[in-house]
């Protein structure tokens, strides 16, 4: 039996144990255990949010691993609909051989569609098509009284803007549709330019916002003043030219595991300069333009399964924040500064420019402006106070932080970043709770 | 031999049989599926057809109840009469069994994993022989191959349905009909989900991956995976002197 304390968020932080996790195999068993059990509920998707989202220390979770059935297409209107426990893995399998491909996809394939509702997620194309929910049409939402409220932005469209980006918090998503769209070739013509700073990230990214569909920085934060956000920028589009034999052949994506957890001596700050070092000698040395498969382009990480082990047992802190457009020169110097300067260093950090499309969800994170995601180690409390002296920061400037990826945000914190959280939690489903519902009311 | 294009299933709502289902789906097959629930198949039936499938017929029945059994034959003979390919996947695992035997939890054990697919079987070989082809594939279990002290019942009705099999496999050994004796190890599924799991648990996908392939292959007696024919050459030639002090 996976025991109860099995149950771990990405990051494997924090640390928790949960009474039970309930695996339902079709709606009716779903119903019934919310109505037949006290202790506060939590859904479940595939456990790859960071923080404690997905957690609820004590209590239940509700799985939607056995609902994973598609429900229709529509080969004209690319329409899927299907269950929650559905993965955009499981989606690109069945549809990219058809020529169809989820327009939003994240930076790991093995995300349920529930959770990417949840979390309202975004990928590397936000400045084209916005969050994930923008590709949703309507969902079913059961609650814990039994209902089922069918909803989208026309009907029941209130509970339909709470519950995209709701953090699991409305009830449980039984089914939604999304909108695939067509694709040609499984193929990403991609190209990267070596940045020597943060000025340069600023003015690539401008102009690639124009003419790449997608486009995201990886960053060294290892280094300072005119090294400071030195990295590499990636742009790219889907490749025109029709290659139907590839659609049906490209699925196959070789994959290695990390067995154990990967000793801490080895995540000092240090030997994360010199992967940074490493990252950028290697990735300099790339052809800057390359046509590769999707799976190398969206979903690099997936080749190793697992990889949260290399973080040690006391697993990794993510942390994402988006400052608005108007502050974002100012803010990112200063984060940037601050984070070099507390020697906590982040092996993966990303920096990307979201565009102008408004977020639907009442919660959902992104606005226009910079957004940039960091992982460190579990260090303990150094990087605890480094991300608190971070909030200050990212209040300061008008910017808020990404709850899939966070388990640190103070309760007031959360609460300025959300003006709308208090509109939110007339949608909350009175038997449903989490760790980070938790920690984020406990003024 | 060819791949079924019309294949009726059993036990459809398991885990294992809808990744096999899958793959028929995607080729285009034709299904009729069996199970409890009625609204559990009609979940089964938008996906399979959603993937692909050519038609999905579907109908209730309850591998305890012999007359339910009776009907559901009747049914799928009757609707449809180009069947060429029968997959029976039911199955049932009692709970640990502790000292003491309930008898009553035998019978239906047996019944379930046993007498159902006997009955079943029953029906669907006369069509067989008037087809002149057929492929039966049944999923039986390792389990089948050892008794253990946690799972007797199970092991046990398991065995009489590996042996049955290859006593069925004799007697049509002069027509076109395959039958195909499926063991998986230990799989990820619901029946499976309060066991502790460990490395030799293989995934559904996979299991029903290596399922369909098999129904192309001319192997009668398959592992699922391969690797478990090692495993059990090495279980069963344990002498049961030593074997029963195992702590399997
Ligand atoms: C390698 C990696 C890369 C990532 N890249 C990105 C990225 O580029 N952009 C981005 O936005 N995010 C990214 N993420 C974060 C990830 O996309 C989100 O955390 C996503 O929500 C995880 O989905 P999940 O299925 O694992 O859900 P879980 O983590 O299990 O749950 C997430 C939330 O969804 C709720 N939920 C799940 N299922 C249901 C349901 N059926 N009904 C109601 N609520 C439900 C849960 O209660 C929880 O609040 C990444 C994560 C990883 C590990
Ligand atoms: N998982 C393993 O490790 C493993 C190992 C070896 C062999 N097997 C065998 O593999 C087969 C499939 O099992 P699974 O692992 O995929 O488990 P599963 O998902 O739990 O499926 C069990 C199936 O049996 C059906 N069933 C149970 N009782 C029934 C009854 N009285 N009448 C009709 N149908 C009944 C269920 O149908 P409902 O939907 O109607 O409940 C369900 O379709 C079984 O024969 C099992 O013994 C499994």
């Amino acid at each position: 039996m996976q025991d109860a304390t099995n149950y771990e968020s990405w990051g494997r932080f924090p640390k928790v144990t949960h009474n039970r996790c309930f695996f339902p195999r079709n709606p009716d068993e779903t119903s019934h255990f919310l109505q037949s059990n006290n202790a506060s509920f939590l859904p479940r998707g595939a456990g790859r949010s960071y923080g404690d989202v997905c957690l609820n220390a004590g209590a239940y979770l509700i799985s939607s691993q056995h609902q994973n059935k598609f429900k229709s297409f529509d080969n004209e209107s690319g329409i899927l609909r299907c269950e929650s426990g559905v993965t955009i893995s499981d989606i690109i399998q069945s549809f990219l051989p058809l020529g169809w491909f989820p327009p939003i996809v994240p930076g790991t394939k093995f995300v349920t569609i529930g959770g990417a509702i949840a979390n309202d997620i975004h990928g590397k194309n936000h400045h084209r098509y916005g969050n994930f929910s923008r590709c949703v049409e309507k969902l079913a939402l059961l609650r814990s009284d039994g209902e089922i409220t069918v909803c989208d932005r026309n009907q029941n469209s209130d509970v339909f803007y709470a519950t995209i980006g709701g953090l699991g918090l409305t009830g449980f998503i039984l089914w939604a549709e999304i909108k695939l769209r067509k694709l040609v070739s499984p193929r990403i013509v991609s190209e990267s330019i070596v940045m020597h700073n943060i000025d340069d990230f600023w003015q690539i990214s401008q102009d690639a916002n124009e003419n790449y569909e997608y486009t995201v920085a990886w960053i060294d934060t290892t280094r300072r003043t005119k090294n400071m956000g030195r990295g590499i920028f990636y742009r790219g589009n889907h490749e025109e030219v029709k290659k139907d034999a590839l659609l049906k052949t490209s699925l196959h994506h070789r994959s290695v595991s990390v067995p154990f957890n990967m000793p801490e001596i080895l995540l000092n700050f240090r030997s994360i300069q010199l992967f940074n070092e490493f990252f950028l000698l290697k990735e300099s040395h790339h052809e800057s333009r390359r046509t590769i498969n999707y799976n190398s382009f969206f979903f690099p990480l997936d080749s190793v399964h697992h990889w949260n082990r290399m973080y040690g047992k006391r697993g990794l802190i993510q942390w994402q924040c988006v400052i608005p457009h108007s502050n974002q020169h100012k803010a990112l110097n200063q984060i940037l500064n601050t984070i070099c300067n507390s020697k906590v260093g982040s092996f993966l950090t990303v920096l990307k420019e979201f565009g102008e499309i408004k977020s639907e969800g009442l919660l959902s994170f992104p606005m226009q402006g910079t957004t940039l995601a960091l992982d460190f180690p579990n260090t303990g409390r150094t990087v605890q106070q480094l991300c608190t002296q971070l909030h200050e920061l990212v209040l300061r400037f008008g910017g808020r932080i990404y709850p899939a990826k966070d388990a640190l945000m103070s309760a007031e914190h959360f609460q300025q970043f959300y003006p709308n959280f208090s509109k939110f939690k007339e949608f909350i489903d009175p038997k449903f709770s989490s760790s980070f519902y938790r920690r984020i009311t406990q003024l | 031999m060819n791949i079924p294009n019309h294949l009726a299933v059993f036990g459809a709502t398991s885990e294992i049989a809808w990744e096999t289902c899958k793959h028929f789906a995607e080729q285009g097959a034709h299904l009729y599926l069996c199970a409890r629930k009625e609204d559990d198949l009609q979940r089964l039936a938008d996906d399979l057809l959603t993937r692909g499938a050519r038609s999905v017929a579907f109908c209730p029945f309850d591998a305890t109840e012999e007359k339910s059994i009776d009907l559901a034959c009747s049914k799928i003979l009757n609707e449809f009469p180009r069947c060429d390919g029968l997959y029976i996947a039911h199955g049932f695992l009692p709970p640990n069994e502790d000292n003491a035997i309930d008898l009553n939890i035998y019978r239906t054990t047996m019944q379930i994993n046993y007498f159902s697919v006997v009955q079943i079987l029953e029906k669907f070989i006369p069509h067989f022989i008037k087809l002149k082809y057929g492929k039966i594939a049944v999923i039986s279990s390792v389990a089948g191959e050892r008794g253990k002290k946690r799972n007797a019942a199970y092991s046990a009705a398991k065995a009489a349905l590996t042996t049955f099999l290859s006593g069925l496999r004799q007697k049509t050994k002069n027509t076109n009909i395959q039958v195909i004796t499926l063991k998986p190890g230990t799989v990820i599924t619901p029946m499976t989900a309060n066991l502790p799991q460990n490395f030799l648990f293989t995934r559904a996908e996979k299991a029903g991956r290596l399922i369909y392939d098999s129904f192309k292959k001319k192997n009668e007696n398959v592992y699922i995976p391969g690797f478990w024919r090692y495993i059990m050459l090495i279980t069963r030639i344990i002498p049961e002197k030593i074997f029963k002090h195992l702590n399997l």
